[in-house]
C-alpha cells in the first residue's frame, strides 16, 4: 500500500516534470522562431529547460519526448492535457509530427550548447520535401555535431507494413468518445420525446458536426466505429451508425458542410417514429400480426408527427422530417409508408441506404442473424436500379469497400485479419488495408496494420468469414 | 500554473498591453455592431481600428491564445477582459458553451472578426444553434476554439482502454471451423461494375445541386398532404389535420402565404372529395374556419394592401374555399383591407357567398366599425333582394352619417320603388348635407309620396330656422314634385306683402323662385307674371324678372 502511494507520488511529481518540460520546449522553439542563433533573448528559455531536464535525470527518469497514438509521454507516462495550457502540447505534437519526430531522448550529459543546435537544426528542417523530414533532422543533428540527443522516427505514420496504426489508434482515441456522446444525445432526446418535451437540438448538432470533422480527419475510424452492432435491439447504435454512414455517403458525393450537417442530425432521427411503437411490438421476437405490421410501417408517419409537434418547422427540422418520412421509400417509390407521395430527397435515398446496410448488418430485426458485410453488399447490390439508384449504391460501396470495414478476412498465410480501410485508388479496392488479429494458429495477436494493396505485404485474401457466427465483435478493432 | 506559464513565456509588458488594446478593440467593435447599420461610418472605423490592432499583434507576437474563464479573458496568465454580467460578457457566452480557449491565426481578416462578433457579441440564439455550432457553421479559417471536452477525450479513452477484453474463444471456434471446412473464396462483384460511369457521376452531380437549392417548406408540405391524403387511421388523421392547420397558421405568419393556400386548397379538396368520410370532413372544414383567423388575417391584409403577391382572382378562389363558416373573419378581412380593388373582390365574394341568405350579415350591421357597416351595406345593395332592402333600411337612423349616406347611395340607386319610399325618413336626418342630398334624389326621382311630408316640414317652426341652402333645396324638391297642390303655396309666398321685414320677402321670394325654376315652365312664368305685376322693391324685382328671363331663355334654347 505505502509503496503504490510513494509510486503514485513519484509519477505525480514526474508529471508535473513533464509538463514543465513540455512547456520549456515550447517557449524555446517559439523563441528560436523569433530570435536568431546566439541571441541572448533565447538564453533564458534554454536555461529554464536544461533545469528541467537535469532535475528528471537526477531522479534516474527517463527523460525522453514521446509521441504515441496521438499523446506525449515523458518516458513511459502520458502527459495528459491541461486546460490551463493546452497550447503547448499541442505545439510541441504538432512540431514532432511535421520533423517525423517518434522520440526524443535527452541523455545526463546533456549541455545548454548541445541544446541550442538542436533546437537550431530543427529549425532548418523546415524546407523540403515533408517525407524527407525526419532525414533532414538527422543530417542536422549530425552537421552541427549536437552530443546527448537522440531521436527516433515516428512510427505511427509510415505507409505499408504497420502503417496508419497511429493514426487509427490516434482516430479511435477521438471516435469512441464521439460515439458514446452520440449515444447519450440519441438517449436525451429519446427522453424528451418521451415526455412530449420540445426537442432541444443543440447537443445532437453539435455531435454531429464534431463527427463530420472527424470524418475528414479519420474517417476510417469513424466508419470503423458504425461496425458496432446493436444486438441487443437498441436503436441509438442503428442510429449512430445510419448517421455515420450517411454522412461518409455526403462527403464522398461533395456536399457542403452545413449540408452533411443536416443530413447527419436527418440520419441520427430516422427512427425517431418508433418511439411510439409499443416496446413489445418493437422486441417481438415471432412474426408480427397484420396490424403489428400496419403499426411498424406507420413508423415514419409517427415520426414526422413527433417533429412537426415537438420541433416545429424549420429549415433543419424540414430536413429531419425528409429522413424519417422517406428512410423506407424505396428508388422506385416502392416500401413503405405506401402513400402517394413520388419526390424522394437525396437525403432520405442516402438514409435509406445505409438504414438498410446497417439493418441487414446488425441482428436488431427479429427472426433473423446479421449479415456479414460482404454479404449484405450483395444483397443490396443485387436490387440496384429498383429499390436503390445505382449510383448512390455504388458511392456508398466505395465508402465502405468492396471488403466493407468491419470486414473478417481470412488471409492466404492462416492469419485472421478485420479491414479497417480502403483505398481511394479504384485499382486498389480488393486490396483493403486490415489489422491482424489471429496468427496462422488462431492466437489472438495485437497485430500490426497490413495494407493488401502494398506488393511486400506478400498477404492475400483467401475468404470472407461472417464474424457474427462466431461471436467476434469487430468494433473492438476500432476502439 | 497560469501564473507560472505567464512568467515562464516571458510575456512582456509591451506583449500584454497589445493583447490588451486588441481586446478593448474587440468589445468597442462588439457593441457597434450590435448599435450600428454595417454601413455606417463609426462601425466601419471600429473594424478597421480591430483589424490593424490584430494584426499588428500577431505580427509582432504570433498567435493570440485567449484563455476564457467565465466571465474573464486572459492572455498568457494576464486578465485582459472581465464581465460579470451574464448577459453582455463575452467570456460568460464563450464559457457557457464550452469554449476553453480561443485563438486568432496570423492571416485574421476583418470579416472573419465580424463573424466572430456577429456570434458571440449579441445574446444566445433560443434555438438549435449555440455559439459553437455558429462557428462551425462559419468555419472561419483563422480563428479556432479549443472545447472544454477537448481537454476530456484524453481521459475518456483512458477509461475505454480499461474495458478491452479478450476474443481467443471466438477466433479458436473460428480457427477450428476453418481447419474442418476450409471456407471457398466468396464470389466479388467485379471492380469495374462498382465503378462509377461517367453518366452516374454527372447523375451524382446533378441530384447534389438540386438538393442544395431544394425547398424543405415544399417537401413538409408535400409529406404532409400525403399522409392527410393516405392515412387510414381516423386518430391521425385528426392528429396530422391539426398540424396542417398550425402549420398553415403559422405560415401565414411567417408571410409564406404561397405555400399557406396551397395547403387551404388541399384541405378545401380533401373536404370536397365524395370519398372523404362526413366526419373527416367535418374535421376538415373545422380546421379552414380555424385557419382563418384574427392573427391570419392581419397577415392577409397587409399581403393584399402591399403587392401583387395573390392575385384577385386568387384571392377570390381561397376566400370561397373558406366560405360561409369564416364569414366573421372574411368580413373582417374586408374591414382591414385598404386597396379598392381588393375590397371589390372580397365584396363580390361576400355577396356570393350571402345570396341565399343575406341575413348572414345581419351580426356585421351592429359592428362598431362603421367602415365595415358601409361595406355590408353595399354587399347587402349589391344582393338586391327584399331581405337585403330590409336589412339596409334598418341602417337609415344609424348614428353613423357615412353609414346614412351609403344607404341613402343605395336608396337612389335602387329601382324597387318601396326603396324610394324610405327617402322620405331622411327629411328628419341629423346631417343636414344628407337631408339635402335626399331632398335632390326625391325631387328627381318624383317620389310623390314624399310632396307631403315636404310640404309638412315647410310650416313647421324647425324649418324656419334651417340653412337657406337647405331651404332651397326643400323648395326645388316642391317644384320638381310639382303637382297642383304647391301652385298656392308657391303664389302665396310670390305675392306676400311685408311692411317691415323687406329681407324676409326677399328670401320668401327667392325660395319660390327656386321651386318655381324646377315646375313645368308654362305654370312656372304665369305665376312670375303675376307676381311681377305687383309693385315690389326693387331686390325683389331683380329676383323675379332674374328668374322669369332665366325661363324665357330655356324656353328658347330648348
Amino acid at each position: 500500500m505505502a509503496l503504490e502511494m510513494d509510486r503514485e507520488r513519484v509519477n505525480n511529481e514526474l508529471a508535473r516534470l513533464g509538463k514543465s518540460l513540455v512547456g520549456n520546449l515550447f517557449i524555446l522553439v517559439k523563441t528560436s522562431l523569433h530570435y536568431s542563433e546566439g541571441h541572448a533573448a533565447v538564453e533564458q528559455p534554454l536555461m529554464n529547460l536544461l533545469k528541467v531536464l537535469r532535475e528528471i535525470t537526477r531522479r534516474n527518469e527517463d527523460a525522453s519526448l514521446r509521441l504515441k497514438g496521438g499523446h506525449l509521454y515523458l518516458g513511459e507516462l502520458r502527459l495528459k492535457p491541461d486546460i490551463s495550457n493546452f497550447e503547448a502540447p499541442r505545439f510541441v505534437m504538432e512540431e514532432m509530427r511535421r520533423n517525423l519526430l517518434g522520440r526524443i531522448t535527452f541523455a545526463p550529459g546533456l549541455t545548454g550548447e548541445d541544446l541550442r543546435r538542436f533546437i537550431y537544426a530543427l529549425r532548418e528542417v523546415d524546407s523540403g520535401p515533408a517525407s524527407d523530414a525526419y532525414s533532414r533532422v538527422l543530417q542536422g543533428i549530425q552537421r552541427r555535431m549536437v552530443g546527448h540527443v537522440e531521436v527516433e522516427i515516428l512510427r505511427d505514420d509510415i505507409p505499408g507494413g504497420g502503417g496508419g496504426a497511429g493514426l487509427l489508434k490516434e482516430g479511435s482515441l477521438k471516435a469512441l468518445p464521439l460515439y458514446r456522446r452520440v449515444l447519450t444525445a440519441m438517449d436525451e432526446v429519446a427522453a424528451q420525446v418521451a415526455a412530449g418535451q420540445s426537442l432541444r437540438l443543440r447537443e445532437s448538432k453539435r455531435v454531429v458536426q464534431h463527427m463530420i470533422d472527424l470524418l475528414y480527419s479519420h474517417e476510417s475510424n469513424l466508419l470503423g466505429l458504425s461496425t458496432m452492432r446493436s444486438h441487443d435491439k437498441s436503436s441509438q447504435h442503428h442510429a449512430a451508425n445510419v448517421c455515420i454512414l450517411s454522412l461518409a455517403m455526403g462527403k464522398k458525393l461533395g456536399m457542403s458542410k452545413y449540408h452533411l450537417c443536416e443530413l447527419g442530425l436527418a440520419a441520427l432521427f430516422h427512427d425517431l417514429g418508433n418511439t411510439a411503437i409499443p416496446k413489445e411490438i418493437l422486441e417481438k421476437p415471432g412474426e408480427l400480426t397484420a396490424q403489428e405490421r400496419q403499426m411498424m410501417e406507420n413508423h415514419p408517419v409517427y415520426g414526422v408527427k413527433k417533429v412537426m409537434k415537438l420541433k416545429g418547422l424549420d429549415a433543419l427540422s424540414s430536413r429531419i422530417i425528409n429522413g424519417i418520412f422517406e428512410h423506407h421509400l424505396l428508388a422506385d417509390f416502392s416500401g413503405y409508408p405506401r402513400l402517394s407521395y413520388q419526390r424522394l430527397s437525396l437525403i432520405g435515398r442516402i438514409i435509406s441506404i445505409a438504414d438498410c446496410y446497417d439493418g441487414l448488418t446488425s441482428s436488431r430485426v427479429s427472426g433473423r442473424s446479421a449479415y456479414p458485410p460482404h454479404k449484405a453488399l450483395r444483397v443490396m447490390l443485387a436490387q440496384a436500379g429498383k429499390a436503390y439508384d445505382t449510383a448512390l449504391l455504388k458511392l456508398f460501396v466505395n465508402c465502405v469497400g468492396i471488403h466493407a470495414i468491419g470486414s473478417l478476412l481470412l488471409l492466404d498465410n492462416g492469419e485472421l485479419a478485420v479491414v479497417v480501410g480502403n483505398s481511394d485508388d479504384p485499382a486498389q479496392w480488393d486490396c483493403p488495408r486490415v489489422r491482424i488479429i489471429a496468427d496462422s494458429e488462431g492466437r489472438e495477436i495485437e497485430g500490426e496494420m497490413v495494407d493488401l494493396g502494398y506488393p511486400e505485404t506478400s498477404r492475400t485474401i483467401a475468404a470472407t468469414l461472417d464474424p457474427y457466427l462466431y461471436d467476434l465483435d469487430v468494433s473492438r478493432y476500432f476502439c | 500554473m497560469t501564473d507560472q506559464t505567464d512568467q515562464e513565456a516571458g510575456a512582456g509588458k509591451e506583449e500584454i498591453a497589445s493583447a490588451q488594446n486588441v481586446m478593448l478593440a474587440l468589445v468597442k467593435t462588439a457593441k457597434g455592431l450590435r448599435m450600428y447599420l454595417p454601413n455606417n461610418p463609426v462601425l466601419i472605423s471600429f473594424v478597421e481600428e480591430l483589424n490593424a490592432k490584430m494584426a499588428a499583434h500577431l505580427s509582432n507576437f504570433g498567435t493570440l491564445q485567449i484563455d476564457v474563464e467565465p466571465f474573464s479573458l486572459r492572455y498568457k496568465g494576464a486578465e485582459i477582459y472581465e464581465n460579470r454580467d451574464p448577459k453582455e460578457s463575452l467570456a460568460c457566452r464563450l464559457h457557457a458553451d464550452g469554449i476553453r480557449m480561443l485563438l486568432f491565426e496570423d492571416g485574421v481578416d476583418a470579416r472573419e472578426l465580424m463573424a466572430l462578433l456577429g456570434i458571440v457579441g449579441f445574446e444566445r440564439p433560443t434555438n438549435d444553434d449555440d455559439v459553437v455550432t455558429q462557428l462551425w457553421e462559419r468555419s472561419l479559417a483563422h480563428i479556432s476554439y479549443l472545447l472544454e471536452e477537448d481537454f476530456m477525450e484524453g481521459e475518456a479513452a483512458d477509461e475505454g482502454e480499461g474495458g478491452v477484453v479478450s476474443q481467443q474463444e471466438a477466433l479458436s471456434r473460428i480457427h477450428a471451423a476453418v481447419a474442418e471446412h476450409p471456407p471457398v473464396s466468396p464470389k466479388m462483384v467485379p471492380k469495374h461494375l462498382l465503378m462509377l460511369t461517367g453518366e452516374e457521376e454527372k447523375w451524382l452531380r446533378t441530384k447534389r445541386q438540386a438538393e442544395a437549392r431544394r425547398n424543405g417548406l415544399d417537401d413538409v408540405v408535400s409529406i404532409l398532404i400525403a399522409i392527410l391524403a393516405g392515412t387510414r387511421e381516423p386518430e391521425l388523421f385528426k392528429e396530422f389535420v391539426a398540424i396542417m392547420t398550425n402549420l398553415t397558421n403559422n405560415m401565414f405568419l411567417g408571410g409564406e402565404v404561397g405555400h399557406a393556400l396551397r395547403q387551404v386548397r388541399f384541405l378545401d379538396t380533401l373536404q370536397r372529395l365524395e370519398s372523404t368520410p362526413p366526419e373527416r370532413r367535418e374535421l376538415l372544414a373545422r380546421a379552414l374556419t380555424d385557419i382563418l383567423n384574427d392573427s391570419t388575417v392581419q397577415v392577409l391584409q397587409e399581403v393584399l394592401d402591399s403587392g401583387d403577391t395573390i392575385s384577385h382572382d386568387e384571392l377570390k378562389e381561397i376566400l370561397h374555399m373558406f366560405g360561409l363558416p369564416s364569414l366573421k373573419a372574411i368580413c373582417e378581412l374586408l374591414g382591414r383591407v385598404e386597396k379598392l380593388k381588393v375590397r371589390k373582390s372580397i365584396i363580390e365574394v361576400l355577396v356570393e357567398l350571402g345570396r341565399a341568405n343575406p341575413s348572414v350579415f345581419t351580426p356585421f350591421l351592429s359592428d362598431p366599425r362603421w367602415y365595415l357597416v358601409r361595406n355590408m351595406v353595399l354587399v347587402l345593395s349589391l344582393l338586391g333582394t327584399q331581405v337585403a332592402l330590409e336589412m339596409i333600411v334598418q341602417l337609415i337612423s344609424h348614428r353613423e352619417p357615412r353609414i346614412r349616406r351609403e344607404v341613402l347611395g343605395f336608396l337612389e340607386r335602387s329601382n324597387d320603388p318601396k326603396a324610394k319610399s324610405y327617402l322620405v325618413k331622411y327629411l328628419r336626418d341629423d346631417s343636414s348635407a344628407l337631408r339635402i342630398k335626399a331632398l335632390q334624389i326625391m325631387g328627381r326621382e318624383k317620389v310623390a309620396i314624399a310632396l307631403k311630408p315636404i310640404l309638412a316640414l315647410t310650416a313647421t317652426e324647425e324649418f324656419r330656422h334651417r340653412d337657406p341652402t337647405e331651404k332651397k333645396a326643400v323648395y326645388e324638391a316642391l317644384g320638381e314634385l310639382g303637382g297642383l297642390e304647391v301652385v298656392p303655396v308657391f303664389r302665396d309666398m310670390l305675392l306676400k306683402k311685408y311692411w317691415f321685414q323687406k329681407t324676409s320677402e326677399k328670401d320668401g321670394v327667392s325660395l319660390a323662385v327656386a321651386g318655381l325654376l324646377k315646375m313645368p315652365k308654362d305654370r312656372a312664368l304665369n305665376l312670375l307674371e303675376e307676381a311681377r305685376s305687383v309693385k315690389r322693391t326693387a331686390e325683389v324685382k331683380a329676383v323675379l324678372d332674374q328668374a322669369f328671363a332665366s325661363l324665357t331663355s330655356k324656353g328658347k334654347t330648348a
